[in-house]
């Protein structure tokens, strides 16, 4: 039987080393090789990113109120949107929230990065404090601060009132909720511009400050000509990430306000519109057109930090 | 041909008056043999007395052998939540916790009690029908559809009451200022006018007098939870409830079914005056309440920082009671609310119609709203919605008594007052009403924290109606 099987296996062994080294000339391909590592990534990515977008878009052309089937509308959302001042308005709160926050959390961050870049006693444990606020769960982070600014059972009142101030209506006045919901989100992600920042700062190459400091160059001009410039990247890469994150703010506003007092943001309203009111299909028209706007802006500072790496 | 009303009222009416010869002997003993069957999931409100409805479960479990697991989620949540399981038809909870004014909106997801009382009660529909004859009529009205089709059993009342500081009305100091500024005697307040007085009368400044003594913080009238949570949206409607105005008429064909709602000027007027005068009262709350409800209303008056919660749930009555603690001499009492006519209604749990195990829901549901079960809770003060329960304990004696029972007869007489209404109330008839509710809360706040003027707030109400009425129920906005 052996003798038998030899002419006929000749052949088979022969395919078969032509299949493995075709398999092996296309895994060592490089091209090859990246698409196999990163299929389970693009695969999970069409699964959880790209079909949900793709069908939030349908559902936005749509009137669908989680009762029958969705009947097409056109564009007839994206009218409603636009004529909408109460949309227009939580637009405008969330941008004037995103500049205020960004602005005081990269002035702030870089000057508290700033002093914990020098050596002193103690400084892992300060370090480490800083960080706590990231650790905290951004609901239980808004309740809390529901309480403690409260204007008559709050600790940080009766703090006030203990100096003879009077005491302020933090979350209850007009005017002042919405600086309340900043503070509250610039409490929680201060940190993160922090050591960001801190890290870059510890990075920056020496020479040339050292350079700088024999020349006898003002520390301000060091830090408007070096220190900055070098940075940049890093602030673009905070103010990219932020950005996102703050078009979507919405934990500040469950434990306090609710959207009360003028301080209803985008994520807010579309949440009401999608899951109180179940007006499907505006809400996803809401949340496109908040998507959109969010590229756009991303892609700008996109293209700047691109161009900031560039020039580093 | 006898309108969907009337008969609603002639039945709930001979119900009630069966309750008066035999309240219902239900127990566990008559539940039959479930065991093996799949277990239960079950919806709770999170926090507060809500939390007293878990022992009661586990009797159940233990009796019957059916497993049992909850799920407690605040009331901010709890519609959201539970809505987007029915319409999903997950099963995902056996029993719902519904909110009556949710009842028609979720009428297609929620299996009609005397169906499943014919499916799995050996006493069938009629022994159903004796066994919730315990029940308040309206309470009953407000647990059915618009067609009077009863989906669930009440087990908690959330009715308004006014809680008041009893030490301050009836003080003889405070009598002879407040005769002498107004002209009439301090009483109890029971119309507009008089709150809003009594309102101005005790808001006073650190350095006052109080009962003759020197104030070292200050006092306000009232304590209102205008924030924008639901809760200041039941505020205005008891207002307008209580000057017999509605949010929108019920419109009815001659068959009594609900074919359209319209919105009247007459109406309209009411609405705008309930709008102002919560305006006219938020100058005598304290500061905050812009940001407040009901957690936030109660501490201000248990602080002795207030002399009166206009418009406050009755579950809040046991808390309120440990004003004494704090004020000197302060005690609470509770009185129907200016124009008897508050928010009123109940949670009922509901069985959902994808329920994996019906059968056990529906024992589970009955043991719950029974009149032994009812009791029971209603003596550790638990604010149960069902009459005869009500009825049992309110005369109870003890050292608890008057906290625990204290609230009882300002909510019959309510509900009394209340009975013939609550059938013409948009609240209990709209399918729309989880989406209004918001709305109604959204504009209420806004006029409260002075955002919008109260003819605004009615335009703003107007249309929102129209966009939801018209859109999520069959029956549309006419007018």
């Amino acid at each position: 039987m052996a003798q038998a099987d030899t002419p006929i296996s000749q052949p088979k062994s022969a395919e078969k080393a032509y299949k493995a080294g075709w398999l092996n000339h296309r895994l060592n391909k490089d091209s090859t090789a990246k698409w196999i590592l990163i299929a389970p990534l693009v695969v999970f990515l069409i699964l959880f990113m790209v079909y949900p977008t793709v069908y939030s878009l349908y559902m936005s052309f749509t009137d669908y109120i989680m009762r029958g089937a969705p009947n097409m509308v056109g564009l007839d959302n994206y009218r409603w949107l636009m004529d909408d001042p109460v949309f227009w308005k939580a637009l405008q709160r969330t941008l004037f929230v995103l500049v205020a926050c960004i602005v005081i959390e990269l002035t702030l961050g870089l000057a508290i990065a700033m002093l914990l870049n020098r050596d002193f006693p103690g400084q892992d444990l300060v370090r480490g404090l800083c960080f706590v606020p990231l650790l905290i769960s951004p609901l239980a982070m808004s309740l809390m601060w529901n309480y403690m600014l409260h204007i008559q059972f709050g600790v940080v009142n009766d703090a006030i009132t203990f100096f003879g101030l009077p005491a302020v209506g933090f979350l209850s006045t007009q005017g002042l909720a919405i600086w309340s919901i900043i503070f509250i989100s610039v409490w929680q992600w201060l940190p993160f511009s922090i050591f960001v920042l801190l890290a870059g700062l510890r990075g920056l190459p020496r020479d040339q400050f050292e350079a700088a400091q024999v020349d006898g160059v003002p520390a301000w001009r060091v830090f408007l000509r070096l220190q900055l410039p070098m940075l940049m990247p890093l602030i673009i890469i905070i103010v990219l990430l932020r950005t996102m994150w703050l078009m979507r703010l919405f934990d500040p506003l469950y434990g306090t306000t609710r959207g009360g007092l003028d301080t209803e943001l985008l994520d807010w309203m579309i949440y009401r519109t999608s899951f109180v009111e179940f007006d499907i299909g505006l809400g996803t028209a809401y949340a496109m057109f908040a998507l959109y706007l969010t590229l756009i802006v991303c892609l700008l500072m996109y293209k700047r930090l691109m161009a900031a790496m560039n020039r580093g | 041909m006898m309108s969907i009303k009337r008969l609603g009222l002639a039945t709930a009416a001979a119900l009630f008056a069966t309750s008066a010869f035999a309240a219902d002997d239900f127990s566990l003993d008559d539940v039959p043999d479930l065991s093996g069957s799949p277990a239960l999931h079950v919806a709770l409100e999170a926090g507060g007395g809500a939390d007293l409805i878990i022992p009661f479960l586990e009797k159940f479990s233990e009796a019957t052998g059916v497993e049992i697991t909850h799920e407690s989620m605040v009331f901010a949540t709890l519609y959201s939540k539970q809505i987007v399981e029915l319409q999903g038809g997950t099963g995902a909870y056996d029993l719902v916790v519904t909110e009556t004014s949710w009842t028609n909106e979720w009428e297609d997801y929620l299996a009609p009690m005397e169906e499943l009382a014919g499916k799995f009660d050996p006493e069938g529909v009629e022994g159903f029908r004796s066994y919730i004859a315990g029940h308040d009529p309206g309470i009953l009205r407000m647990a059915s559809t618009r067609d009077g089709t009863l989906v669930g059993v009440p087990y908690y009342t959330y009715t308004m009451i006014d809680i008041y500081r009893e030490d301050l009305i009836n003080d003889p100091t405070e009598k002879a200022a407040f005769q002498e500024k107004y002209g009439y005697e301090l009483a109890v307040p029971t119309t507009r006018e008089q709150l809003l007085d009594i309102a101005e009368f005790f808001t006073r400044k650190a350095g006052e007098t109080l009962k003759g003594k020197t104030l070292d913080k200050p006092i306000y009238g009232v304590s209102l939870m205008a924030g924008r949570f639901p809760h200041v949206q039941d505020e205005v409607t008891a207002l307008l409830w209580g000057d017999d105005g509605r949010w929108a008429r019920v419109v009815r064909d001659d068959g009594g079914k609900v074919v359209a709602f319209e919105v009247t000027d007459e109406d309209m007027a009411k609405l705008e005056s309930a709008f102002t005068y919560y305006q006219e009262l938020m100058k005598f709350a304290p500061p905050g309440t812009e940001n407040a409800f009901w957690d936030f209303a109660t501490a201000q008056f248990v602080e002795g920082n207030t002399a009166l919660i206009p418009f406050m749930y009755a579950p809040l009555w046991n808390w309120s009671n440990d004003v004494g603690k704090n004020a000197e001499g302060g005690k609470a009492a509770a009185a129907p609310v200016v124009g008897e006519r508050p928010y009123t209604g109940a949670f009922h749990f509901a069985p959902s119609r994808d329920s994996k195990n019906p059968e056990a829901a529906y024992w589970l549901l009955k043991f719950i709203g029974s009149h032994a079960t009812q009791t029971e809770m209603a003596k550790t003060g638990w604010a149960s919605a069902r009459r005869d329960a009500l009825d049992a304990v309110k005369g109870s004696e003890g050292d608890d008594a008057y906290r625990n029972f204290g609230w009882i007869d300002a909510v019959l007489d309510q509900w009394d007052a209340q009975a013939d209404d609550v059938d013409s109330y948009l609240h209990f008839n709209s399918r729309a009403f989880g989406k209004l509710y918001e709305q109604m809360t959204i504009i209420a706040h806004e006029n409260a924290t002075g955002q919008i003027t109260p003819a605004e707030a009615v335009e703003n109400w107007k249309r929102s109606l129209q966009r939801f009425q018209n859109r999520f129920d069959d029956a549309h906005l006419t007018r």
